[in-house]
């Protein structure tokens, strides 16, 4: 670490808790559905009435940030035709602590659009108790009835 | 007269991305409202401002309801975590952290704005 950064700057560049990482994802899952949205030009009146919701219950949700849990994304994806798949990939140890250690990621694609090319690897079969583990979402288009 | 100066976020590295923009807050006569506002933030507060600042630093399309990239009607924009609010502006592809505001409202007042505007343009 560069001994010249002050304690607001070392903030950056420590290895992250899993708090943070858990903001990470939230982060990550509110630009993927909002990316998405945009592409699709639907706006927060129409995934009001996908959802099902209130427009102003749509904007809290927006404003507000609450701590969203799996389900929740979940019953937000569903209705627009997106799946949420969870997934485990080992991260290099070259990158990080000998511990056990996960990272989330959401990923985003449609069967429409190629902006995003979602992992291919089924890794939900594959979970091995590795020192470094990395966890994803993938979100991608679903044949589901939304 | 006072003294303006920048010092750069050191932003990590990505295996999927270099960030595109160079981040930096604002120095005024040796003191930052940007850097001593946001270490006596809750621990919760700097997580997720972090986690924000590092992915708009790595991608200049970042969508998230916490961050507004240019605020209507002025030159800069602002990363929010609950009523914190921080202020920036870009400049080529370097991404300027120059104030704060705190307000347990959804919209600031207009003169707060204003007043952050007249900041901005001076930096």
């Amino acid at each position: 670490m560069d001994p010249n950064l002050n304690e607001f700057e070392k903030l950056f560049i420590e290895p992250p808790s899993a708090q943070r990482k858990a903001w990470g994802v939230l982060n990550d899952f509110y630009h993927y559905l909002l990316t998405w949205m945009e592409k699709n030009n639907i706006t927060k009146a129409e995934l009001a009435r996908k959802l099902g919701k209130s427009r102003a219950s749509i904007t809290k949700m927006f404003l507000h940030n609450p701590n969203i849990s799996i389900k929740k994304i979940v019953e937000i994806t569903h209705p627009l035709g997106l799946d949420v798949k969870l997934g485990i990939e080992q991260i290099p140890e070259s990158l990080g602590k000998q511990n056990i250690e996960y990272v989330t990621k959401y990923v985003i694609d449609t069967r429409k659009e190629d902006w995003y090319t979602p992992q291919q690897q089924d890794f939900s079969s594959d979970i091995q108790y590795l020192t470094q583990t990395k966890v994803l979402f993938n979100i991608e288009g679903c044949n589901g009835r939304a | 007269m006072s003294k303006i100066s920048f010092r750069k976020i050191p932003i990590p590295d990505n295996r999927e991305s270099l960030p595109y923009f160079t981040v930096y807050y604002a120095y005024q006569d040796n003191r930052s409202v940007v850097a001593d506002k946001f270490k006596s933030l809750s621990q919760d507060t700097k997580d997720d401002l972090i986690e924000l600042i590092i992915r708009m630093a790595r991608n200049v399309n970042y969508h998230s309801p916490k961050i507004n990239w240019q605020l209507k009607g002025y030159t800069y924009g602002e990363v929010r975590h609950q009523y914190h609010r921080f202020f920036f502006f870009i400049i080529q592809r370097c991404l300027v952290f120059f104030g704060y505001a705190s307000k347990k409202t959804n919209i600031l007042n207009n003169k707060i704005y204003k007043l952050n505007q007249k900041f901005k343009d001076k930096y």
